[in-house]
Order: C-alpha cells, then structure tokens, then sequence
C-alpha cells in the first residue's frame, strides 16, 4: 500500500516537472494600451498600429530610468488583422499582451467598407474584455489617433478610453464597448453604432514633444457613426447626436442652450438630470407609431441675459418650455437623420417594436429595412426644472426687480 | 492521513440535512451556467431563462418519485435494494448502467472546470495535463468520502454565492430588461423541447437524490424538502445567471460562445480599479464544481461496488475509475465543438432515459413487488 | 518486581550504591537511634533533587526518638513500624519493599531511609526539584489577563490548574511516560465534564507509549495524535493556566507535564488557531473583529505570496491597469521568474526568522533589523528583485505571526511554500488544485472524534457562538459538543444581558 502511495506521488510530481507552458513574466510583455485598424496601402490587406506602454519611463520608485516617450508605436501589414499581429512580432522585441488594451479605433476608410474583421477578431480572442471602447476615426486612419497624444494622461490610450468613459458629459456621442456592438452586430433588430474620435487642432500649449508641437493636433469626441449592416454610412452632428441618445434611451447627462427670451442674442445653460424615457409603439393599419415620453429633471446652470421681465417662477416655466422645444427638436432631427438620410435604423426601433408588437415583427421582419422610414415618430417632452443650481432668484444688476 | 472512508456503502456514512441541500444546489451549478446557457441561447435566444426554469421545476416535480424509492432502501442502501428488487444479475446490471451515466457525468462536470480554465486562462498548456491533475485531485477527495465532500459543498455553495454576487454587482449597470422581452420569443414548444438541455444538469441532482438520501442524517419525512430546497437554491442562482447574461449581452452574443458565464464574467466591471476579475471568479467556482465532481464520481464509485463482488477493496475502483475517466474527459473535451454538439443532442437525451426514464420504471417496477422493500426485513445488506 | 529490600541493612546499602554507582550527588547519612544500642539506620536522597532544608526537621524527629523520655518498649519486630507511627515531619510517607520502587523515589527526590531489622524501606516525599518560580509565560503573552504561567514543575502547575478550578470533581491521573526519564504526565479533566469515552481513549494512547524519554510535550503530541502524518494533525497547546482551565470547563482534556511549561489541550479544532486567551478578557465586539483579522492573516499568509506568484507570472490580466504598469516597471532588470525570487526572499526571511531565535539577546534585537531591511532595500535597489515581491513576502511572513499558536503559524509557513511552487508552476490552475486538496484533506481529518472543521463543517448552528465571533459572554450559555450532554447548561438560565435597574436611577 505504502509503495502505491508513493507511485501516486511521485506521478503528482512529475506533473510539476513538465514544464510551464503559460508562463510569461512581466518584463517579457508588451502592454497594448490602445490599437488601430486601418486598410493597408496593398488592397486587401488590413494594417494595424499598436500603441505599447513603456514601464521604465513609468516607474516611480527607483529603477534604471531611460528617459524619453511613455509609450512605443508599432505598425505592421497582414492578410488579416490576426496575421497582422504576428507580423509585429517581427520587430517589437517582446510579446504582445492585450489584456490591459483600452481602445480599438477603427479607420473611416475599413470601416466604411466593412467593419466585420474587427468585430469578430476582437471578441473571438479570449485575451480580450467584453468592455473594451470601440471608435471609428473620423476623416483619418486609426494609426493617426492612436499615434497622438490626447488629454492630459502620460499614456494616450488611458486618455481616449477616459475621453469615452465620460462621454456622456458633452453627450453627444454613445459610449461604444466591444459587447454593445458585438450584440448589435449580431441582433436581427438592431444596428451597430459607435463613437466617433476626429483629429483637430489643440490649442497653442507648449509640449515637450517635438512631434506633438508640429502638428499639434488631438483626439476629441465628436459624434456617433451608424453603420447599415457592416458598412459605416454616416455621422451624427450635436443636435442630431443629443438626439440620437434620447431616442436610444442612452442620455443621462447632458447641457443644452435655450434661446434667451426676444431681445437678446444670448443663450442660456440648462442641465438635463435623470431622465425618464419610455417608448410605447401603436400600430395604425401598416404602420407603427413610435411614441416617445420624456419626462426629465433639469437644473438652470447658466443665464447669459437679464430677464426683469420674469420672476423666478415665470423663469422656471419659460425655460421649461424652451428646452421641452429643444428636446423634441433633437429627437425629430435624430429620426429625420436616420429615417431620411441614412435610412438606417441606429435608433433601436425595431428592438421596440420587436419588444411590444411581437406578432408585427414577426409578419413583417423581413421587410424592415423599407419600413423603417415610414415609421412614425411622436414625441412628448416633460421638463421640470428643480432648481437653478444656487441661485433662487435671476440676477440682475441693481435694478428694480418685478416681483 | 485523516479517516479515509473504508467502509462498505450499506454501512453508516453520515451527511447532514444541511449538507444535503448544499450537495444539491452545487450539483447543479458548474455546468449550467456556461455551457448550458450558451446551447439554450443558440436553441431558443432569449428564453434561455424560461427553458433552465422549466428544467428545474420538472426536477422538482420528479423528486417525490425520486424520494418514495429512496425510502424504501433505508437502512441497506440502494446497492442491495435493487439486487432485491430484480434479482442480482439485473440489478447489477442496473447498477453499472447508473454508474456509467455518473461517470459520463462526471466527465461533463471535469470538463467544466479544464476547459474554463483551458480555455481563458492559461490557453498554452497542453488540455490533457488538466484533465489528469483534476482528475487526480476529485480522486482524492472521493477517497476521503462522502462526509468530506458533504463539508466541502457548504463552502463550495458560500463560494458560488460569492461569485454570483459579484458578477451581479459587476453587471448590473448594463442590465437592460428589455432584452429579456419579449417573452416565449421563439415559441411555447421549442422552449419546452429545448429545456431537455437543461435536464443535464437538473437530472444530476436528481439522480444522486437516489443515491445519497438514504445516508442522510435527516429525517426521511423532510427528504422532500430538502430536496427541494436545495434544487431552488441552485435553480435561483442558475437562473440569476441565465437573466443576467441574457440582459447584459444579449442572446445572440451568448450565443456565439461555448463557455457563455466567461464571457458574462468579462464584461463584469467592479469599477475603473478591478475591471478584470474573472480570475477571481473562476476560483470561486472551482470549488462547487468540485464538490460536483467529487459527488458525481462517487456516486459512480459506490454504484459499481455494489455490481461486482465485494471483495474489491474501494482505493482500486476509484483508481480505476480516474484512469478511465481520463480518456472519456479528452475524447470528450478536446474538439471543443464537437463536445458542444455532444451537450446539446445526445447528452440531454441520455440524460433524460437514465435519470428520469430508468428511476420512474424502478418505481414501476417497486409498485408491483412491493415485497422488496426494507420495512420487515431484519437482514441488512 | 525488583530487587527485594532485606533486614539486613548492610545489603540495602549495598544494593542502593551499587545501583547509584559513585553519583556525586547521592548523599548517604547514617545514624543510631533509639534506646538501649539502638537501631542502626541510613538515609538517601538527592542532593538537588530534595529539600534539604526539611531534612534537618526530620533528622531531629529521628534523633527525637531515641532520646527520653520517649522510651518506648520495643512494639514490634519491625522497627520501622514504630518510626512510621511517630514521625511527623515529612508530609507523605509510605513504606515500600521492593529496592527498585526505592531507587525510583530516589530519583524522584525523596528520601529513603532504612532501619537495621526492617524488611520495609521508608519513602518520604520532600521533594524540591530545582526549577523557576511563577513567572509571565514567555510566548502567549495578553495585555489584560493573569501573567502567570506554567513552569517545569507539574506539582506548580497543578496547584496553578487548582488555584482557578476550585471543584472537587478536577481529576488528574497520573502516569510515568518514558523507560529512562519516568516523566510525570498528568491527564487533566473534570470528571462529569469530559466525555468517559475520551478519556479513556485519552488513557490508552497515554499508557500505549513507550519510548526512552520525554523531554518535551512535542514529544507525547506527537505519539498521540489522531493523524500523525498530516501536517495540520497538530495539537492545541498552552503555557498559560487560564486557558487551559478554559478549555477545561468546555469538556476538553489536558495533558500537563513535568519538565516543559507546555501542557496540550484535546481534542483540537481548527479555530482554536485563532482562539487567543485575551478574547475573551476584553470587550467582544472588539475581540470577533480581531478574530476576523486573525483569520485574514491566515488567509494571507498563506495565499498572499501564491497569489502574487501567479499574478505576476500568468495572469497579468488580473491586475488593474495602473498596477500591471509599476509592477512591470518594478520587474524591469530583474533576472529571475517571479517564483524563484518569491521562493528566494521566503527563504530569507526564513533564515533571518531562525537566526534571530539563535541570536543571544543583546545582539538579537538588532541584527535582526538591520538584516531584514538591508537585505529587503538591497535586494530592490541592486536589481535582483521587484519591489512587490519583498513586500508580498515580508506582509505574509508577518501575517503568519499573528495566529496565537505559534505552532500553527509554523504550519503555515510550511504549508504556503508547496501552493507557491503549485501556482507559480501551473498558475491559476496549480492554486485552485492545491487549496482544494487542502480544504479536503482538512475536511477529512477529526480530532478525537470531532471533525476538524466543526462547528463550520458539519455546521452546528449552535455551536457557532466562539468560532467566528466571540459571543459576549451573557450569551454563551451552552458549552461546545465536545462536552458531555447532560451538562450542556454552564449558566444560569436567569442570566440575561445586564441591563440598567428599572425604573432608572437617580
């Protein structure tokens, strides 16, 4: 008995001894903290540029300090992006690990031709996170903006990925994680939509980079591409953008100017908090109806006019107004933009309708594509403004105010 | 070494009321939440849920029948029960048919563990080395016995609560309940016919309800409850699953993975500082699936005991055991599509002949000799 | 059966020098006593080993007897009977015939004395062991509770075992364990208390040993332990009186020990690893939180270094971006994998952990420091390890010290080093496997009959009150399972939680 113990053991054992085959240590890999797709020059033949973090130059405590660039770039061609991949390994001296990637950025002129090899390499990868950001370089290829240095961390990719993390604060593009597009992507009632990042101009701020001061440029946020099927068909400009993020229930946050009453050119800040969307469909004969009830909290953040005409309450209900306005003009620009221009439904309707009129879908699933500009669209705003951040009367300069 | 179990299966080895609900809610878990999730989101999308709740309240609903045969072998087990019941060649043939579907069972819920980690975590390594270390490591614990593994799924239930709860709290800003509308999308029949899926899991339980309960502390008037309270247990924290991973991601996305609760645990995000910590979740469901391993190749173990003559002392058929579970588990596991074909048709059909179809006729088949049963009888096994 | 003693007191004195060869220390004093030519007689003791002062007393009470008044007629053949009968200076005195029982008391410290003509020998117990007074026990220290502590002397420390457990039914049975040292092993247990069937079984493995000597209580621990080969088999242990008398009370059984201030406590469990006598002195909310930090310590020492192993090493993906990011910059320019150099700090501080135990106590203090920061800042500044890897590997050595059985900290330390090699080999897959093979073979082993991981596997709800938290007292009415049913109660069924006099005070 004792002997076959020991069989049992040594067998154990020599597991041990065979060798580790997943065994990689640190200062053997190169972290990938963003990437970008791009059509090749040579016509079927996708490039893609990674952007690698450099650990000494980020290390705090001490260590061999080598000065210079927080982050290394590296560019290769392939058949596909996978083969593209191993192709940098030609050069790049260490092994590339995607586990702390933050960013793909897709180049306007793959994706306007077709996104596919993105979507299903990045998440057929099992290096990868479900919650990876997704954007399309607009007006310019991927290797630019991920080769720029963006936002005020050492590390452009942490940077974009903050720039889409807070996206909601300008609220004018979706938030695109590779799951969200990946769902849509492969959804029969919906479409993919991603976030758009355009290089422009930085302001004149001196950097050390000598790179960077030529061409001073940055990544900034700027609109939602829609796709129809696999290809990228359009952009969503400021109102159209706020307006698509009410129609796809994604707004959350977000600053909109009203118009100061007449005799002023000025505009005034009104903050949307909280709120409430909901979508009911009606089916009249053929064609559904979408209906859409916003019901919102806002906060009076800025008044750019005087208005002695007004008491605080009048205030409060002339700006609810304007911004109820503004709201529905958003969201009738959005859907004229998709219905009209685009004819692509980027706006989850036939999720709605797939949802509430299941039987509708079902008969006339096939036939959506035509449909989807026909569909109606209502839209009812609701806005209560709770308070004017501090300030519980207009300001006014020294005059007599009306009560 | 500590006090190995040694003693014949008729004998009194002990597991508490408490330790069976345990045993019962991590009989289900391992499997269902990946790979049986993703097969029902490939069969019905997003009644994935509908079709898993179905599956276990069926299991439920089988578990008087379940309980009513068990009672009949208190005292001697069900080894010598059924060599009563029909005789001892055919009873020992049922035996070692019920001992191959817990081994093949047993092989499903090995696979569970080598190929998450295979699979996501350390891709390099060679898929048999997994399969022998974890092998070795359920032989183990099936060596120490019942009482262990009865220990060891309280702690196996504590870490799959755990796990279920960060994933909840990892998950739940993107959880969208829209996705689980529109209900019974692909139709009533189709979900009904895909929860055989399902039963794969449900019908583990249920099979080893069999086994188990007459070495259970508890009284066996609460036999049903207990029962029951362990498959809801389970069946809660399976179906959290289900409706999470259909909300977050979508049917069609989980769909498209072998390893569906992975790809749920990815896109789980405590936070911008642990936005990656399926390692730590994976750890977590090691342990119940391991009491599932170690449960099901028990039963496997005690079963075929009882086919062959008594004379075979128990390390050598555990032993013996592992060394034919290894093939089954590579031969199974290593075209990882092929396997998932295996779980979708012919496992859930199998499944559901031996451990719904051959129970139910042994009851039958009990009803009409009830002079097998233990009451009256002074022999013990 | 030995060597008969015979009247003949030339023989006796014989057969004791010979047996005791020249000893240096036998001290050998003849006398005469009674009337009329007298009776010839002969002491032996030990110098050392007996209390010499008490000997003069007796010395007088013998010479008493030949003096007058005290005539007496002759009463009996025997004249040891008459000396028996009047001889008060010593406390036990028996009478003994066999030469070896005498040998043996000797050795014990007592004085033999024979008397010419008396077939029986006199054995009087004025035994005074060289050893230590009471003094605060060394290692398990506590800021609020009684300072006293076991010593060598098992006599002391029953009375120390006596002072605090004033109840009649306080049984203690002696046995000499040992061929060539005849240790005095003493079984300590409150007879209604225990349960009779461990005790007995207590008995028998006590009475099954039979070895050269007993020098320490490792050694009965480990000839009586239920799983000998497990490295968690280990016993419960104590140098303090008020836990073991604790323990006591619960239905446990000691064993107490001459020559080791260490006595063991059974059946051990595993929370008694994280059971500190101060627990229960101090405020216990207080005491359940430590108890907590007691378990994380555990837990990290343990676990702490594997899982920085196999983070380092295999799973990158785990770590938060900004963490992969310093940790990579900290393994820039080392040489080895990370579990070679968590393997070679562990043993470092390993080495400063065991020198620091040589050191003599002037220097001790010192050298210690100094080594461990010299070589933990040495080792990072030239290069040959990351600094995570020395604060991983310091944190779970520290963290081991704080369980409250220095032995169980040991056992730690010892088991961690296998589940390193496991994770740093194999990654995740290598830790998963080896802390299951633990948590089973934990779950497997029982102590006396009592599973290992009671009351939290098999869980007794009842029996919860002293395992994760410290219950306050007003709640602990019951005693564990350990003890015997019928005294399950050990408060009074009318003690609720103090509360303020009703009606208010003023």
């Amino acid at each position: 008995m004792r002997r076959h113990r020991l069989i049992a053991a040594l067998c154990g054992l020599a597991l041990l001894l065979s060798g580790c085959w997943d065994l990689r240590e640190m200062n053997h890999l190169a972290l990938v903290m963003a990437v970008g797709i791009d059509k090749a020059e040579t016509p079927g033949r996708i490039q893609v540029t990674i952007q690698v973090a450099r650990p000494s130059a980020e290390s705090k405590g001490s260590g061999p300090s080598q000065g210079g660039k927080p982050v290394y770039i590296a560019t290769a061609d392939g058949d596909t992006i996978f083969a593209a991949i191993r192709n940098l390994a030609q050069f790049t001296s260490r092994r590339i690990m995607w586990a702390h990637n933050n960013i793909v950025i897709v180049g306007e002129s793959l994706a306007q031709e077709d996104i596919t090899p993105v979507i299903d390499f990045f998440t057929r990868n099992q290096e990868l996170r479900m919650r990876t950001w997704v954007a399309i370089a607009r007006g310019s290829r991927a290797r630019d903006i991920v080769t720029t240095s963006t936002g005020m961390e050492d590390i452009p990719g942490i940077s974009l990925s903050a720039l889409l993390r807070y996206a909601e604060l300008p609220g004018e593009a979706v938030r695109s994680e590779l799951g969200d597009v990946l769902h849509a992507f492969l959804a029969p009632d919906d479409s993919p939509v991603i976030a758009a990042l355009e290089l422009r101009p930085r302001s004149l701020t001196p950097t050390n980079d000598p790179e960077q001061a030529e061409r001073g440029l940055q990544a900034v946020l700027s609109g939602t591409a829609i796709f129809k099927h696999t290809r990228l068909v359009g952009y969503t400009e400021r109102d159209v953008g706020r307006g698509l993020l009410w129609i796809r229930r994604q707004m959350n946050n977000a600053v909109l100017s009203i118009p100061c009453p007449k005799g002023s050119k000025s505009s005034m800040a009104v903050e949307v908090r909280r709120p409430k969307i909901n979508v009911r469909s009606s089916i009249n004969g053929q064609t559904p109806t979408l209906h859409f009830e916003i019901e919102t909290l806002a906060w009076l953040s800025e008044q750019d006019c005087p208005t002695p005409q007004f008491g605080t309450l009048e205030l409060k209900r002339y700006a609810q107004d304007a911004l109820a306005k503004e709201i529905a003009a958003d969201v009738k620009d959005a859907v004229q933009f998709l219905q009209q221009e685009l004819k692509t439904d980027g706006g989850k309707f036939a999720r709605v309708l797939h949802t509430q009129q299941p039987a509708w879908w079902r008969m006339n699933r096939s036939r959506w594509q035509e449909l989807f500009p026909k569909v109606k669209a209502t839209v009812a705003v609701r806005v209560k403004i709770r308070k004017m951040s501090l300030f519980t009367r207009p300001m006014v300069m020294g005059e007599i105010r009306s009560k | 070494m500590g006090q190995a179990e040694q003693t014949s299966p008729t004998s009194q080895v002990r597991i508490g009321a408490f330790q069976l609900v345990t045993i019962f809610a991590n009989l289900v878990y391992g499997k269902a939440i990946g790979f049986t999730n993703g097969a029902l989101a490939r069969t019905v999308g997003r009644d994935t849920w509908i079709a898993m709740a179905v599956a276990f309240l069926t299991g439920m609903a089988l578990i008087p029948a379940m309980v009513w045969l068990a009672r009949r072998t208190v005292g001697h087990g069900l080894v010598t029960y059924l060599k009563r019941l029909l005789g001892r060649p055919l009873g020992a043939l049922v035996l070692l048919i019920f001992a191959g579907y817990f081994g093949v069972a047993f092989a499903t819920s090995a696979n569970t563990a080598t190929l998450h980690i295979n699979d996501y975590l350390m891709t390099e390594t060679p898929f048999m080395f997994f399969v022998i270390g974890y092998t070795l490591l359920i032989a183990y614990g099936v060596y120490l016995g019942l009482e262990v593994a009865g220990r060891l799924s309280v702690f196996g239930l504590l870490m799959t609560l755990l796990l279920t709860l960060s994933m909840v709290a990892g998950a739940f800003d993107k959880f969208d309940a829209t996705q689980l509308l529109p209900f019974i999308d692909g139709g009533l029949l189709p979900t009904l016919a895909a929860s055989a899926i399902a039963h794969t899991d449900v019908g583990m339980a249920v099979a080893a309800a069999l086994v188990l309960l007459p070495h259970s502390v508890g009284p066996p008037g609460r036999w049903v409850k207990l029962c029951w309270w362990g498959l809801a247990s389970s069946g809660i924290t399976v179906l959290v699953w289900s409706i999470f991973e259909i909300a977050t991601l979508g049917p069609e996305v989980i769909g498209q993975y072998l390893i569906a609760c992975m790809q749920m645990a990815r896109a789980a995000e405590l936070s911008i500082y642990l936005h990656r910590y399926e390692m730590i979740m994976v750890v977590m469901f090691f342990y119940g699936v391991v009491t599932q391993s170690v449960v099901t190749l028990y039963c496997a173990v005690l079963l075929t005991e009882g086919a062959l003559p008594p004379k075979i002392k128990r390390s050598y058929l555990v032993a013996g055991w592992a060394a034919l579970t290894v093939p089954l588990q590579f031969y199974l596991g290593s075209d990882r599509d092929q396997y998932g074909i295996f779980l979708e048709t012919t496992w859930p059909v199998a499944s559901i002949l031996l451990t719904y179809g051959l129970p139910l006729l042994l009851c039958l088949v009990a009803l009409l000799r009830p002079s097998a049963s233990a009451k009256g009888s002074t022999k013990s096994g | 059966m030995g060597q008969a003693s015979s009247p003949d007191l030339k023989s006796n004195i014989e057969y004791i020098k010979q047996q005791f060869g020249q000893s240096f220390d036998l001290v050998h004093r003849t006398f005469v006593i009674g009337a009329g030519g007298g009776t010839e007689g002969a002491l032996f003791s030990l110098d050392g080993m007996s209390d010499s002062g008490r000997l003069d007393a007796l010395f007088q009470a013998l010479l008493a007897l030949s003096n007058p008044p005290f005539e007496q007629p002759q009463i009996a053949a025997d004249p040891m009977e008459q000396v028996m009968a009047t001889i008060i200076a010593a406390g036990e005195v028996k009478t003994v015939t066999d030469l070896d029982q005498v040998v043996d008391a000797i050795l014990q410290g007592q004085w033999a004395l024979f008397l010419d003509g008396s077939p029986r020998a006199m054995v009087a117990d004025l035994r005074k062991p060289p050893g230590r007074g009471v003094q605060e026990p060394g290692t398990e220290m506590e800021t609020r509770g009684p300072r006293d502590g076991f010593t060598e002397d098992v006599v002391l420390n029953i009375g120390l075992i006596r002072r605090r457990l004033r109840d009649p039914r306080l049984r203690i049975h002696h046995m000499a364990i040992g061929r060539r040292s005849k240790t005095d092993v003493l079984l300590v247990y409150i007879e209604g208390l225990a349960r009779p069937e461990l005790v007995s079984e207590m008995r028998t493995r006590l009475e099954r040993i039979d070895v050269d000597s007993v020098l320490g209580a490792g050694y009965i621990e480990e000839l009586i332990q239920d799983n000998p080969r497990s490295p968690l088999g280990a016993l419960n242990y104590t140098e303090r009186p008020d836990k073991l008398v604790g323990n006591l009370l619960e239905g446990r059984i000691g064993v107490v020990m001459d020559n080791t201030p260490f006595a063991l406590i059974v059946p051990t469990i595993f929370w008694h690893w994280f059971q500190a006598p101060g627990d229960y002195y101090q405020n216990y909310m207080v005491s359940s939180v430590y108890r907590w930090l007691r378990m994380l310590s555990l837990l990290l020492a343990l676990i702490g270094p594997s899982m920085y192993t196999m983070l380092s090493s295999f799973h990158h993906e785990m770590v938060p971006t900004p963490l992969a990011l310093s940790m990579a910059a900290g393994r820039e320019g080392t040489p080895l994998p990370t579990l070679i150099e968590v393997l070679a700090m562990t043993i470092t501080f390993e080495i400063i952990h065991e020198a620091g135990l040589r050191l003599p106590r002037a220097v001790g203090q010192t050298v210690s420091i100094v080594g461990a920061l010299v070589i933990g800042e040495a080792a990072v500044s030239a290069g040959l390890t990351a600094p995570a890897t020395v604060i991983v590997v310091a944190g779970a050595g520290l963290a081991a010290f704080a369980l409250p059985i220095y032995s169980s900290s040991l056992i730690v330390r010892l088991v961690r080093i296998p589940l390193l090699v496991l994770s740093g080999t194999l990654g995740v897959f290598g830790f998963v496997v080896g802390t299951s093979f633990l948590a089973m073979h934990a779950a497997s082993l029982r102590n006396l009959g009592q599973p290992f991981l009671s009351p939290l596997g098999p869980i007794r709800p009842g029996q919860l009150k002293d395992t994760l938290v410290r219950a306050p007292w007003w709640k602990m009415g019951k005693r564990p399972a350990v003890a015997e049913e019928s005294q399950k109660r050990r408060m009074g069924k009318s003690v609720q939680a103090p509360h303020p006099p009703k009606g208010g005070s003023r």
